[in-house]
């Protein structure tokens, strides 16, 4: 069996809305991902995707349970955490005013990438995304296909093993995110970890080995693909997808209890 | 070794980015350099055109009036010469050309603008009239009769100007000046022939004789701006980085790409504000030669008695000095950057923060502030006189380094909370659907309740300082408590449809909450009081710092019940209404509940306008709000309010002044304060919703 990179357990985010008082945006959520495996969060907006990742970036603090990325506990050494991976998000823009190349030696540098290797990487990273012909040119005057290779060049800037990336075709042209789909494919060919959140049915379907479909900060089921059709009777993953949301809110028992079951099992899992 | 770092790499790039921004190196480092020359250029152009028209211009005057032949004689006895010599600091002002001419209307002729000015020459006889007609509308003091002096044939003269324009002003006072100097002439000369027996300018010598020495008064002139100044292009150089920082990051998105990345928050944060230095500082110094350069070049004036002496070791002084406050500065425009969410919301903050931060420098302006004082402990402020004291050569060590330590600590404390801007989801991410703004009503409110607060405190200040009428008790207590606070109140319940007995906690309470409250309100009032005692020990405050905390207001004409029901019932009530009802529940989620009474209190004292009531009002208020928060009721607020003020106007009305007790009396009350306190810890029933402590 390959290596266990990411555990979450029991992992919580609860913030302070002056309207409405305590707001429990993810309510302790178990799953965990592998080496070479793309991770799906599948979940409409506002369902906790993103909060649920930018704990697991470190960006936010959990407000209970925990997440460990290889090895480490984002609340005890968020810095190894995020030396370990890479965060892709249609929000995290590039800076204007540094060229590509620039770009990727900046994030390479600052996550601590061994110092004489860093020249290296720029450019194995510009050959490999393509970038070679615009590499000097500042971002600010690239197109947005351009900036995307860009942004992916400096996630990977530092080679880390872990790959998270938050509704990343949000945004984007067809082609453009075909483009992005196959890059991913690629990564994980390589043997990186990816997170991937979306809420698009086909980008799951395609891409994922296994799927979380997260409905209000819960975790309502979490299987491949395969598995799901099986439990549900369902081919598609929209039907599928329907049909938890629906009983999540119904409140009936036969999804909660296989992910009670998962969850104790890698409580004990950590325990040993 | 550092540009290796992770905040050197940051640093690096940071300011490479800049470098790379035109716009901004154009606006904070450019335009700024050329705006001081072009300013000086244009003002000292000026000023020379001026004088230069003036010296061409023949301004028109008039004399009138019975005596007016003799005014011109005495006109006429002025000589330029001697009078340059009297006075060697005018002797290069412009020597201006009047020339008399005929007038039958001078008055109309002034107001037509074809004349400068008029003398008028009365008679001595008549101005004496006119001033005690004018003495018996005012006074009824005896205008004491003169002796008669109808033999000296002196006129008096009315010199009439206008001094809303500018010619008629500057010939008049140049008339003005040539007036005094005959006078003075003739003084001496009718002296000399009444045979005075020594020259009359040998009377009554007064020669003064400054023992400072010619740099420390140049000191003492620019101690007072120095730390202003310095401030100012920190501030204006550093602000546009600052708003760039972060707010400019998170507008364009690329704070989250920093924040994933393994550079500690630390590391990020310590990069920009090195930045932030770097560029306010640079632009600090480039300023300042720019200065000296025009000061050197004399297109600034400089007076000749200007000298500065100064020696490495107080020129090191000021840099230190300047270190805390170029962090102060820098840390505080990087917090504004972390709370703002956009650039535009950047220069919203950045006005009022701007004046905040320079309020303070201005406190070595004040004459008789000395280092050795409460002043001390106020960040900048402390800088700004520990600087005048430097250049004045008089200062202490230890009060140097205490204010140094105590604004270094301002800063630290502002880098922090930067730090922790980082780390809260609101303001990391652009805002996305805000629900308060959607249900309105009850759920806008905590947000709101600033504004209205601000609203009655600027009312108040208004009534306060621009009625006359309102400066008696009554109708100032009725307008404050009645009107404002209590209408205040209503008005936020009625608007915002706020669930009143919520809003108010009009909750019942044990019985024994009301044994605490009639032996604590008496007894935490004198423990207050040994406060005020204590810290007057350590910084000398006015004597009339202490009163405030004992004494109220007490008008000896209103009967003992009026001013009971004035000053002790109604405050009771309509304050606690205000404060610890409506302003404690609209902030009780917002801060946490040490905070929230601080805050309550220093807005509660806020509102008492007058500085030496705002110490005693606010601990009051803080004192208030913990009750609140621990009985979970108003009422108990109310009632302890309102024999605090009892107390006070007890103790006035039996003549027992309670900044005099014995010590044991003091003591006896911090014992039944502190007993108290523990009771109502005991049985509390905390007030409901409070914010948590953060997980």
């Amino acid at each position: 069996m390959s290596e266990v990179r990411v555990r979450v357990t029991g992992l919580a985010k609860s913030f302070f809305d002056e309207g409405r008082g305590e707001v429990l945006a993810v309510r302790g959520i178990h799953f965990d991902c592998q080496e070479g495996e793309i991770f799906g969060l599948l979940g409409a907006n506002g369902a906790g995707k993103t909060t649920t990742l930018r704990m697991l970036s470190t960006i936010l603090e959990p407000s209970a349970g925990h997440a460990v990325l290889m090895g480490h506990d984002v609340r005890e050494a968020p810095e190894l955490v995020r030396r370990s991976l890479g965060f892709y998000s249609a929000s995290t823009a590039l800076y204007p005013r540094l060229t590509a190349r620039e770009t990727i030696e900046f994030f390479a540098r600052i996550n601590r990438y061994p110092r004489d290797q860093v020249a290296n990487r720029v450019e194995t990273l510009i050959e490999r995304f393509g970038i070679t012909e615009f590499a000097d040119a500042r971002v600010d005057k690239l197109s947005s296909g351009m900036k995307q290779k860009v942004s992916l060049a400096r996630t990977m800037a530092h080679d880390p093993p872990i790959l998270i990336f938050d509704e990343p075709t949000v945004g984007l042209d067809v082609l453009n995110a075909l483009e992005l789909q196959k890059m991913i494919q690629e990564l994980r060919a390589e043997g990186k970890t990816i997170i991937f959140s979306t809420h698009i049915m086909s980008e799951a379907e395609r891409l994922c080995d296994r799927i979380a479909i997260i409905h209000r900060g819960e975790i309502l089921t979490c299987d491949t693909l395969d598995g799901l059709r099986e439990s549900t009777g369902c081919h598609y993953l929209e039907d599928i997808f329907v049909r938890y949301v629906r009983a999540g809110e119904d409140g009936e028992p036969m999804v909660a209890a296989d992910d009670q079951a998962d969850a104790t099992e890698d409580r004990s899992m950590k325990d040993q | 070794m550092f540009f290796g770092s992770v905040l050197g790499t940051l640093f690096r790039f940071e300011l490479k980015m800049l470098l790379r921004d035109k716009r901004t190196i154009i606006v904070s480092i450019v335009l700024p350099i050329l705006v001081m020359p072009l300013l000086l250029f244009s003002s000292s152009m000026t000023e020379r055109s001026r004088e230069e028209r003036q010296e061409a211009k023949v301004f028109r005057y008039a004399v009138v009036g019975a005596e007016a032949a003799l005014a011109r004689q005495v006109i006429a006895s002025y000589v330029p010469e001697a009078a340059a010599e009297d006075d060697a600091e005018d002797s290069d002002a412009v020597e201006l050309k009047l020339e008399e001419v005929e007038s039958t209307d001078p008055q109309a002729e002034l107001e037509a603008q074809t004349l400068h000015f008029f003398v008028e020459a009365l008679a001595p006889g008549v101005w004496l009239a006119e001033q005690a007609e004018e003495a018996k509308d005012e006074a009824p003091v005896a205008v004491t009769e003169r002796p008669d002096k109808e033999e000296i044939p002196l006129p008096l003269l009315r010199l009439v100007y206008r001094a809303n324009w500018d010619d008629s002003e500057t010939a008049s006072s140049e008339m003005r000046y040539r007036l005094r100097s005959a006078r003075s002439d003739l003084r001496e000369l009718a002296l000399e022939e009444s045979g005075f027996p020594v020259a009359a300018g040998d009377v009554a010598v007064i020669e003064p004789n400054d023992l400072a020495t010619a740099s420390q008064r140049t000191g003492a002139t620019v101690g007072r701006f120095a730390t202003l100044f310095v401030l100012l292009f920190l501030l204006t150089g550093g602000s546009v980085v600052a708003a760039d920082a972060i707010a400019g990051e998170k507008e364009r998105g690329t704070l989250e790409t920093v924040l994933t990345t393994a550079a500690s928050r630390r590391d990020i944060v310590g990069a920009k504000l090195l930045l932030i230095l770097a560029v306010g500082i640079g632009i600090t110094v480039i300023q300042i030669l720019n200065l000296l350069l025009y000061v050197g070049l004399d297109l600034i004036p400089v007076p000749d008695s200007f000298a500065v002496d100064l020696s490495a070791g107080t020129v090191f002084m000021l840099l230190l000095l300047f270190l805390p406050l170029a962090a102060i500065a820098g840390s505080v425009l990087l917090l504004v950057s972390g709370y703002a969410k956009t650039y535009k919301e950047f220069q919203l903050y950045f006005f009022p923060v701007f004046i905040l931060l320079l309020a303070p420098a201005l406190a070595s302006m004040l004459p008789a502030v000395e280092l050795r004082s409460a002043i001390v402990l106020v960040p900048i402020a402390n800088l700004s006189v520990a600087v005048r004291s430097i250049l004045v050569g008089q200062f202490d060590l230890l009060f140097l380094a205490i204010a140094w330590l105590v604004s270094m600590a301002a800063a630290v404390f502002a880098g922090r909370a930067t730090l922790r801007s980082l780390s809260t989801e609101r303001l990391i991410t652009a805002s996305e659907l805000d629900r308060a703004d959607l249900e309105g009503g009850a759920a806008l409110f905590p947000r709101h309740a600033w504004r209205w607060f601000l609203g009655m405190w600027v009312i108040m200040l208004l009534v306060a300082t621009n009625l006359e009428s309102m400066q008696g008790l009554r109708p100032q207590i009725f307008f404050n408590l009645i009107g404002l606070f209590l209408g205040g109140s209503l008005l936020m319940i009625w608007r915002y449809e706020l669930p009143i007995r919520e809003v108010l906690a009009l909750r019942p309470v044990k019985p024994v909450v009301w044994l605490a409250v009639i032996l604590g309100a008496p007894a935490c009032h004198l423990a207050m009081i040994t406060v005020a005692k204590i810290s007057a020990m350590l910084f000398p405050v006015p004597e009339r710092m202490l009163e405030g905390f004992s004494n109220l207001l007490m008008p000896a004409e209103l009967p003992f019940w009026e001013v009971l029901l004035l000053v002790s019932v109604l405050p009771g009530i309509c304050e606690e209404i205000a404060f610890r009802g409506v302003l404690l529940h609209a902030l009780r989620q917002r801060f946490r509940p040490l905070a929230l009474c601080l805050i309550v209190g220093v807005v509660f004292g806020m509102f008492h306008i007058s500085l030496i009531r705002l110490l005693p009002t606010a601990v009051l208020g803080v004192v208030m709000a913990a009750l609140t928060l621990v009985t979970g009721s108003i009422f108990p607020a109310m009632v302890w309010h309102a024999l605090n003020n009892a107390t006070a106007i007890a103790s006035g009305y039996a003549g027992l002044p309670l900044t005099e007790l014995e010590p044991w009396a003091y003591a006896a009350a911090w014992l039944v304060f502190g007993l108290v306190s523990f009771l109502l810890w005991r049985h509390r029933s905390v007030y409901p919703g409070l914010r948590r402590p953060a997980p």
